[in-house]
């Protein structure tokens, strides 16, 4: 019953929102999903506790980005000044 | 249902390398100020997100920087041939070509790297309750744990998506496999971390 009552009002069930988790969280789901599955995260709290979870693994992957060295960045820049001003060299054959 | 859908899906069709790269005989682009102003608006924003993925492929500085600067070199003479959509997907299939050309198809060694080996995160000083302040650095330590007993295959994808910041078409870009299997990677991925964290009773830590 309460699975017809969800189905005719469009929302989703846990099954659907845990399929579709990682992608809504990676901004991978169009608008009308992200709506959807925001709607169920705001009532189902096991839903919602499985969200911060994945959420807490992406920061925690993201807090060790690599630090770029600012000299090469830098030097990649001076390198983009002047394939900008001077133009690509002739390709070679590859 | 997946936003995926909306983008071109160019990971597993050749043409995709055509339309990015340029043929030895085609003429590059004129340094006039279309050239420039396409170089500043569509490719200067991305040198950080190309480094990173350059060293995600190459595993050292110096390798990375000539990467990048084939690649950038190979971006500007095909860019009288881009139509201005998805850049950064476009400049990773180009980044992904020069360095297959780069390796003369020597299997890139991905991840298989002492340097990845997370620094374990002691920033954690921003907050006075001791609970968050024991409980925050074992979970990071443990995601560390489980990201490191992943398969390279899964960590290549973790790694490029979750620490280099890419989408998923972008990485199916640069790895050349459709963006469903990108998407399936590192989501099974990010399960089996998820399974560590509950093995080790850290994800009813979570709030």
């Amino acid at each position: 019953m309460m699975k017809l009552l969800r189905r005719l009002r469009g929302e989703m069930s846990c099954g659907e929102v845990l399929e579709v988790l990682q992608a809504h969280l990676d901004g991978e789901v169009d608008a009308e999903t992200a709506r959807k599955v925001a709607q169920h995260l705001d009532k189902c709290q096991l839903c919602d506790h499985e969200a911060s979870v994945y959420t807490r693994i992406k920061s925690g992957l993201a807090s060790k980005r690599r630090v770029l060295d600012p000299m090469i960045l830098d030097q990649l820049d001076q390198f983009a000044d002047r394939l900008v001003a001077d133009g690509a060299p002739p390709a070679e054959s590859d | 249902m997946v936003a995926v859908m909306d983008r071109p899906d160019t990971s597993s069709a050749t043409e995709a390398d055509s339309a990015a790269e340029v043929s030895v005989d085609a003429p590059s682009p004129s340094n006039g100020l279309d050239a420039q102003a396409k170089f500043e608006q569509y490719i200067r924003p991305e040198m950080d997100i190309l480094y990173r993925t350059a060293w995600s492929l190459t595993r050292n500085d110096a390798d990375a920087q000539d990467l990048v600067q084939d690649t950038l070199v190979r971006a500007f003479r095909s860019l009288d041939r881009f139509d201005g959509r998805y850049p950064r997907a476009w400049l990773m299939t180009i980044m992904r070509n020069a360095n297959i050309n780069r390796v003369r198809k020597k299997t890139p060694d991905l991840l298989n790297d002492p340097d990845l080996t997370f620094e374990r995160s002691t920033d954690f000083a921003d907050t006075d309750d001791p609970e968050t302040l024991v409980v925050e650095p074992q979970l990071d330590a443990a995601i560390e744990d489980a990201f490191a007993l992943l398969s390279s295959d899964f960590r290549q994808v973790v790694e490029l998506v979750d620490l280099n910041g890419l989408a998923y078409q972008e990485a199916a870009e640069v790895l050349e496999v459709p963006v469903g299997t990108v998407m399936s990677r590192l989501h099974r991925a990010r399960g089996r971390i998820r399974d560590h964290l509950s093995t080790v009773g850290l994800d009813s830590e979570v709030r």
